[in-house]
């Protein structure tokens, strides 16, 4: 037997695992002299943390009975709960946007480009240590964080000539020039203030679009600039999304997420500590903004930009610069490609390159308390966030109904079913449907409340795929191959136990296969 | 545990203030710790707890779902180490200077100066690893002590931090890895 890593010694010796996975490992000591030191360490530093965490206990009765008496004599007042809604499973809740729903509705406006912006918050990173680990440790305690972050997408399409979109889909959606490529630049001020909350301009040609706002509790609130309305938001609503993908999100979301609206510099502050210790190659010296700089770079699988959330591309990498002295962060650049699949009906298809830049950080700067007091201007009109995504929970019968509705709507299957992609995809038809509604009421209306995803409500039922990932059922996709309506081709594959196997074919046929001997 | 924490939420919220202090009994070592690793004293770490848990009664009817009780109590505290930092700082006047910040982490993290706290609060065996703590990342720190303090409950500690068995498993095994290694470092480098 290989030896076992230090990590499941660590494990076995706080008694973290149990059954036949501990049972080996204990066999395996028994056998190997150098393991049964590595074991009997790890056992004498858990039970060095076992006596470090007596000293919570000091005086727990006296304190308890202190507080009990201080607690004030009336009892707490429940705010009705919305259970109907807990059971329900919010698609655009994480295939928008984990953290918050916020992004929803400029990811139906702008579709391809939000969509691809979730990637950003799935950032997976790896332990290590590196010289630049320690040295921003001191930071940690930054009571605020000012950065500039700069969004650039850069859509190189063909427009589709058969699709029927008249024309509308450009002008509306995106600015599109004569060979069908599309730039967008957006810049973003980013405020975060540990007492105060988190502040977000977001800018368009020098035209304000957006101001969000993310107290340190309660609701957010969000002004859209555009179109003069306003819609709240809670950042902590998961409501209806499956425990499991909580559970996966939360894992895969790293301590630094933008677009989540971090509520505490910290977190970034870990989150580029992590991102330094994980590089896989120092990019050497430069000079920014008159700083020496260190690059470092980050393969993409490391940075999210991988299996199982997204599809893994090479050219997609993050680099992280820091001052060369004192380990601040200057700059964080992430590049993310992605191949867009024709879609029916849809005139675009091709590559689309998201690059989004950190830059012109500011660590305790004083930042006024007005500045994250929203003020609702005159005249903005309130958005009702009820047009929440309600989907069915996912299951296989979930699954079967979602890749008959998708293919409903966009004349195929998903190409892959990892996080992104449907995201990616779903942001797509959406794109799609608003379209259309725009083709059929011929109105020029640039409204981006003007949507309609209730149409795609059954789709969330892909998220079964990944529940069989968490689950350890190696499921196999092979969306970008099989026809729909294909009833020789294995779609999607997973399995059920050591000699069973769940198929589901090209025409959404579902049976059991036993596995050959 | 007997009961889990939705039911006791229920019951608060019913009238019933032993069920708080059976929650107290529960998660309060959790929060000194966390309290702990921002000030560094266990004696305004239990103040601050205490206050932590006299808003989370406050606020209960807040709770949007209460079997996630340990996460949310966890976010509280946070929130008043917070204010405790943000008001021992206007108390030092001028900490806002970046390089005054450095000095006084540095300072902050001088063995000798912790030391007398720790050897009063904390066996001599145990000193070292506790120093070793500030290494780990949040989470990671959060995750040692949910497990540590809430009776070696895998399931237990997971809910706090809101990570699946798996995930679980990767934060603390890296916690685990990373003390390992200041600890070594401290042995090299005394």
């Amino acid at each position: 037997m290989t030896c076992p890593n230090a990590k499941d010694w660590d494990l076995l010796a706080v008694g973290a695992l149990e059954g036949d996975q501990a049972a080996g490992l204990l066999d395996h000591v028994d056998t190997c002299s150098e393991c049964r030191v590595r074991y009997e360490e790890a056992g004498r530093a858990h039970r060095r943390r076992v006596q470090m965490y007596e000293a919570f206990d000091r005086d727990h009765d006296d304190l308890r009975d202190q507080l009990m008496a201080a607690l004030p004599e009336a009892t707490p007042v429940s705010c009705e709960a919305n259970g109907s809604a807990r059971g329900l499973y919010r698609l655009g809740d994480y295939l928008m946007n984990p953290k918050t729903n916020v992004t929803r509705r400029a990811a139906t406006f702008l579709a391809p480009a939000a969509c691809i912006l979730i990637v950003v918050l799935l950032f997976v990173w790896s332990g290590g240590e590196s010289a630049f680990a320690g040295a921003i440790d001191y930071l940690k305690r930054a009571e605020t964080i000012v950065c500039q972050v700069t969004k650039t997408l850069n859509m190189q399409l063909e427009v589709d000539p058969e699709a029927d979109a008249s024309g509308v889909v450009p002008e509306k959606l995106a600015r599109v020039d004569e060979s069908g490529n599309v730039q967008e630049i957006r810049i973003e001020r980013l405020y975060i203030s540990a007492d105060k909350g988190v502040r977000r301009d977001e800018y368009e040609n020098d035209t304000a679009v957006s101001t969000w706002y993310l107290p340190p509790d309660g609701s957010g609130l969000i002004l859209n600039h555009r179109h003069g309305t306003y819609e709240t938001f809670d950042p902590d609503d998961h409501a209806g999304m499956p425990d499991e993908l909580v559970d996966e999100v939360a894992a895969k979301t790293p301590d630094i997420h933008f677009m989540a609206l971090p509520d505490d510099p910290s977190r970034l502050i870990d989150g580029l500590r992590d991102l330094t210790a994980g590089a896989d190659r120092e990019l050497g010296y430069e000079v920014i903004d008159g700083r020496d700089v260190l690059g470092f770079e980050i393969a993409g699988e490391k940075v999210g930009f991988g299996p199982p959330w997204t599809d893994y591309a090479k050219e997609n990498r993050a680099e992280v610069w820091v001052d060369a002295d004192t380990g601040m962060p200057v700059r964080l650049v992430f590049h993310f490609v992605k191949h867009v699949a024709a879609m029916s009906g849809y005139p675009f298809k091709g590559n689309v390159t998201l690059t989004t830049t950190y830059d012109h950080f500011e660590l305790d700067s004083p930042l006024p308390a007005g500045w994250f007091e929203p003020v609702i201007p005159e005249g903005f009109a309130e958005i009702a966030t009820e047009s929440q995504l309600d989907v069915e929970a996912p299951d296989e019968a979930g699954l079967i109904k979602a890749l008959r509705k998708f293919n409903e709507l966009a004349g195929r299957y998903p190409t892959s079913l990892t996080g992104a992609n449907v995201g990616y995809e779903v942001a797509m038809l959406a794109g799609k449907i608003r379209a259309e509604q725009l083709v059929a009421e011929r109105t020029g209306r640039t409204d981006m409340e003007l949507h309609s995803m209730d149409e795609l409500s059954d789709i969330g039922g892909l998220a079964f795929y990944m529940l069989l990932e968490m689950n350890g059922q190696a499921p196999e996709y092979f969306g970008d191959v099989v026809k729909p309506g294909d009833a020789e081709s294995v779609l999607i594959r997973w399995r059920l136990d050591e000699r069973h196997v769940r198929v589901i074919y090209g025409d959404l046929r579902a049976e059991t296969v036993a596995q050959p001997e | 545990m007997s009961v889990d924490d939705g039911k006791l939420v229920s019951g608060v919220l019913n009238g019933d203030r032993s069920a708080f202090a059976e929650l107290y009994d529960r998660r309060a070592r959790l929060i000194r710790a966390i309290c702990y690793d921002e000030c560094r004293s266990h004696q305004t770490a239990a103040d601050l707890t205490q206050e932590a848990f006299l808003r989370a009664y406050q606020k209960l009817g807040q709770l949007r779902d209460p079997d996630r009780f340990a996460a949310w109590l966890v976010g509280i505290s946070r929130q008043v180490c917070r204010e405790w930092r943000r008001s021992r700082r206007r108390e030092r006047h001028g900490l806002a200077e970046f390089a005054e910040r450095k000095r006084q982490s540095e300072a902050w993290s001088e063995p000798h100066e912790r030391m007398a706290e720790v050897t009063e609060q904390i066996a001599s065996l145990t000193a070292h690893e506790h120093e070793s703590l500030p290494s780990l990342t949040d989470k990671e720190r959060l995750a040692l002590h949910a497990y540590y303090l809430q009776e070696l409950n895998v399931d237990e500690a997971r809910s706090v931090l809101g990570l699946s068995r798996s995930g679980f498993y990767r934060v603390l095994s890296s916690a685990c890895e990373r003390l390992r290694r200041a600890l070594n470092r401290r042995e090299v480098h005394p």
